[in-house]
Formats: structure tokens, C-alpha cells, sequence
């Protein structure tokens, strides 16, 4: 019994104890890993965002260089001519002559940045110049498509960012008598 | 000194001893203290930088999410801008006929004077897919008379009306005179007894049989630039806008070079863009180049004009192939926005957890039925 008392007696604490700084550094330690944890959630909260503005942009930067490569000529000429652009270069902003237009693009195209077939934009989604201020590399492509490569063309634009995103786009350009 | 105040607080009042190790030292309630004001101000400091974070993250959210739904919304009705009659033989788009984008409001209230051009505000034309569509059976007895229609049109529905509604906006034009008259009126009454429709009111002209007839959507999209906002107006009773906090709306028209790329008449015949001849000889100039060109806003109101008053229209218009779109949004709260390049509007933010810069993005849509439209 006594030593039953004791040992009670042992872990039982005092009542005007208080806690020792050992219990108290745990205490604000356990604290601050929490909050380090609740921090985390704010920033994946934050880069969520900033992913989500990148998407974005992306997809306007991707649909607005589709529409461009939809508005070329590409038509059957009322006598039955065809009429294609293969003279705009969409690589220039705004766009000029001296392109290709809406011939075949180079092999790789979509894959490595080639002339005439790749531009620039900022993080704000403006065009710049060249590859050392961009945060958007946009390339694209013209593919003839075997079943009937005189009307049928296969535009793919695909956006890539510094940070590894990579967005693509494709449709089917047709024309008919 | 802590053993001096020991010294003089060695009994309680009611006696109690304080030698036994009860109550706390000094240097015990200073670590404490000191202690519990670390925890505060870090807890503090804490939810003072969450409560930011998450009211950054909520109208960052925001501004973006109101950035995609204008730019949806523009998109999408510019890509199904000038789609006319699909049903029967020949379907053909509306620019064929008149020009289905504007560069002014348009509609029953608050209508811009006509051939007038605004950047900032679009109208855009066009005949929905599942909408009715038909022809006039008869020639209209009078401007105000009704439109007594084909029932049994192509894609007709079988009610005496091909499915017009009283209410239903209504679009009456015929490509054939190539004097791009057309009116876009609501129907007041339609009776399927006599497959007749009641114009709400008087149109331009007296309509020949065989006038199109169909159903038709009719967007203006503006920027209310005293409320910062995008307004959509259907051209009829409702205006409302779309979205808040926009700084900056600008369109940009892009035409082909070519006076040939407008769809011709037939030999010997003229319309709003070519004379009599043959072949029919171009009224408009050439732009220069192969490339489209961006239209400014003297090309777009110095004519030359066609269609009925107030209805006219500079047949520049007629050759727009593409529209740029800049588009500007801003962060609701002011307290979010700072000063400098990145604000249309400056706000109070001076420090980094509450800085939203404006959004701007720019693109462009190339409506599918203004393409290639010289050559078919």
C-alpha cells in the first residue's frame, strides 16, 4: 500500500506547480508546427491561384493563334481554283507577309522552337520578342492530312510555360467546292 | 532582489506559509510572461497574414474567374457571329446579305445613331441553330403587315408557325435585292391559321415572297465605363451586365485587303459592294497586301454606305474577317490595388500580401461565317 501511495503520490502534480519551461517550449514548439502547417495550407492555396492564372492564359494564348490560323485563306475559288495563304507569317506581331502562311510546317515543329513556327509572351500574356523575357512559348503546326492533303489541314498549337505546363490544340481545317 | 521579496512574503494573510515552495519567482513570471506575449504576437501575426492570404486568394480567384466568363462569353458569341439560315437550299451566312458585327450598340433602347463606331462597344448577329427559319409565302401588303410565312419550310416545326412564339426577335431580310436591307423586329401576335406573324413594329419595307425569315440572337456587348462594368444587352428589354470591375474593352476589326473577298452579285447585277458589270466591279478600295489589316475608325464610317436608313452601314464592314479583343479587369477591393503601371485605377495596397495587379489579355476570334466568303 505505501508503495502503491508513492508512486501515486509521484504522478500526481501539485497543485500550485505549474508547468516547467521544458512543458512550456514543447507547448509554443507543437504550436509552431502547427501553425507551419496551417501556413502550408495558405500557400498551396496561393499557388493554386497562380496554376489557375496560368491555365488561363494558356488557353487564350493557345485559342487566339488557332483563330489566326483559321482566318488564312483556305478556299475553293468559285471557277475551281483553290485559293490558299501561303504567305503570312504569324510568327510577326501583327502579323506580315514573308511567312509560310498555310504550307506544311517543318517536321518538330510542335517540339522545338522553329522559325516561323513558334512565338513569345510575357507572364501578362503580351508578345515580346524572344525567348529570354517570356513566360509563354507558343509553337504550332500544319499537317496536311493524308486522306485528302489538298483540302484537309490538321492545325495544332501547343503553349508551353518556364514553370513546365504544356497545353495543346488542335482542329481540322476543310474546304469544299 | 528576488530573494528580498521572498524575504518580505513569507506568510500569506491568512497565514498560509510561502516557504514551501508554492508561487512562482520572479524570473518564473517574467519567462512566462515573456512566453505567453511570443505566442500571442506570433498567433497574432499569424492570423493577421491568413486573414490576408485569404481574402487576396478569394478576390484573386474572383478577378480571374470574371476574366474567363467574358472572355467566354465574347468568344463564343463571336465565333457564332453571321450564322444564317442552315435549314433548305441555298443556306448562306448573314454578311452575305449585311453585316452581322457592328462596332455600336443596336437595338430597340439606347441605340447608337447609325454608322456610328465606338471601340468600346460591339453588335453581333446571328441565326441560332435550333431557331425556326423560313421564307415569306406571300409579299407583304404594307410595312406594318404581317409576315405571312412558309409552315412547311425545311426544319419546320409542324404548328402552322415553324415554331415562331409572340416575343420571339425576329430577323427579315432578303439577300437577293443586295441592298442590305433587313430589319430585326419582335413579334407581337402569330396566328397559325393563316401562318401569318405580327410584326411589334413597322419594318424598313414592304418584303417580296421568298424574303428570309428566322429567328435570331442578337448580342451587344458595351463597357459602362461610369460603373466599370461589361453590360450585355439582347437588343430588346434586357440589358444587364456580365461582369464587374472592368477598366479597359476595346475591339479591334480585322479586314481583308481585298475588294474581291466580299461575296459578288451575279453578273449584272449590283449590291452593297459592287457595281453593275461584268464582271461586277468592286466599289470598295484595295487595303494593300495579302494580310488582314486592322480597320480604323475613319475606314469604318466614311462609307461608301449601303442599306436603308437607319440601317445604313459603311460596306467596309462587309470584309471583316477577324476581331481582336482587349479586355481589362481589375481587383474589386481597393485595398488590394496599388499605384503604378499595373492599376488602371489606383488603390491603398502598400504592402505585398494585399496586391492584386490589374488582369489584361488580348485575343482574337475568327467567326467562322465572315471566312473565305468572296470565294464560294
Amino acid at each position: 500500500m505505501d508503495a502503491e501511495r508513492e508512486g501515486q503520490q509521484a504522478i500526481e502534480r501539485h497543485p500550485d506547480a505549474g508547468f516547467t519551461l521544458v512543458e512550456a517550449v514543447i507547448a509554443v514548439g507543437m504550436l509552431a508546427t502547427l501553425a507551419a502547417g496551417m501556413a502550408q495550407v495558405f500557400w498551396f492555396s496561393a499557388r493554386a491561384i497562380h496554376v489557375a492564372r496560368v491555365r488561363t492564359f494558356a488557353a487564350v494564348l493557345a485559342g487566339e493563334k488557332m483563330e489566326q490560323l483559321r482566318s488564312l485563306t483556305w478556299a475553293h475559288l468559285p471557277g475551281g481554283a483553290l485559293s490558299s495563304d501561303t504567305t503570312t507569317n504569324l510568327a510577326a506581331d501583327p502579323p506580315s507577309s514573308g511567312g509560310p502562311g498555310l504550307a506544311a510546317a517543318p517536321a518538330g515543329s510542335l517540339d522545338v522552337n522553329t522559325p516561323f513556327y513558334v512565338d513569345y509572351a510575357s507572364a501578362a500574356g503580351a508578345r515580346v520578342g524572344g525567348l529570354g523575357a517570356a513566360a509563354y512559348i507558343r509553337r504550332w503546326s500544319v499537317t496536311p492530312l493524308p486522306a485528302d492533303p489538298e483540302n484537309e489541314l490538321m492545325l495544332q498549337v501547343r503553349v508551353l510555360t518556364v514553370g513546365g505546363g504544356d497545353w495543346r490544340l488542335a482542329s481540322i481545317k476543310v474546304r469544299r467546292p | 532582489m528576488t530573494r528580498t521579496i521572498r524575504a518580505r512574503s513569507q506568510t500569506h494573510a491568512d497565514g498560509r506559509d510561502l516557504d514551501a515552495g508554492t508561487g512562482y519567482v520572479l524570473v518564473e513570471l517574467l519567462i512566462a510572461a515573456a512566453l505567453v506575449c511570443t505566442v500571442i504576437a506570433v498567433l497574432l501575426r499569424f492570423c493577421a497574414t491568413a486573414q490576408a492570404s485569404v481574402r487576396t486568394a478569394g478576390d484573386s480567384t474572383d478577378l480571374q474567374q470574371r476574366l474567363r466568363v467574358a472572355v467566354e462569353a465574347l468568344r463564343r458569341d463571336l465565333l457564332a457571329a453571321g450564322a444564317g439560315l442552315s435549314n433548305g437550299s441555298p443556306s448562306a451566312p448573314l454578311i452575305d446579305a449585311f453585316p452581322p458585327i457592328l462596332p455600336a450598340r443596336t437595338g430597340i433602347t439606347g441605340s447608337d445613331p447609325e454608322a456610328s463606331f465606338f471601340a468600346d462597344r460591339i453588335t453581333v448577329l446571328f441565326v441560332p441553330d435550333d431557331g425556326s427559319q423560313t421564307r415569306l409565302a406571300n409579299r407583304m401588303v404594307g410595312v406594318s403587315g404581317p409576315l405571312v410565312i412558309d409552315p412547311g419550310a425545311p426544319g419546320c416545326a409542324s404548328d402552322g408557325t415553324c415554331g415562331f412564339r409572340a416575343g420571339d426577335r425576329v430577323l427579315i431580310y432578303a439577300p437577293e435585292a443586295g441592298d442590305g436591307a433587313r430589319d430585326i423586329v419582335t413579334l407581337s401576335a402569330v396566328d397559325p391559321a393563316s401562318s401569318s406573324l405580327v410584326p411589334a413594329a413597322a419594318l424598313s419595307r414592304a418584303y417580296a415572297a421568298g424574303s428570309r425569315v428566322a429567328t435570331l440572337v442578337q448580342r451587344v456587348y458595351y463597357f459602362d465605363r461610369a460603373g466599370k462594368r461589361l453590360m450585355v444587352y439582347d437588343g430588346d428589354r434586357s440589358d444587364v451586365p456580365l461582369v464587374d470591375h472592368v477598366v479597359k474593352l476595346r475591339f479591334t476589326y480585322y479586314a481583308d485587303p481585298s475588294p474581291t473577298s466580299i461575296t459578288p452579285p451575279a453578273e449584272g447585277l449590283s449590291n452593297c459592294a459592287y457595281a453593275a458589270g461584268t464582271p461586277p466591279v468592286p466599289l470598295l478600295s484595295d487595303l494593300g497586301g495579302t494580310n488582314l489589316v486592322p480597320l480604323t475608325e475613319t475606314q469604318l464610317t466614311d462609307g461608301p454606305w449601303c442599306g436603308p436608313s437607319p440601317g445604313r452601314f459603311d460596306v467596309d464592314l462587309l470584309r471583316v474577317r477577324r476581331i481582336g479583343v482587349a479586355l481589362r479587369l481589375e481587383a474589386e477591393g481597393a485595398d488590394f490595388r496599388g499605384t503604378g503601371a499595373a492599376f488602371a485605377n489606383r488603390g491603398t495596397s502598400v504592402v505585398g500580401d494585399r496586391y492584386i495587379p490589374d488582369l489584361q489579355i488580348t485575343f482574337e476570334v475568327a467567326p467562322r461565317n465572315l471566312l473565305n466568303t468572296g470565294m464560294r
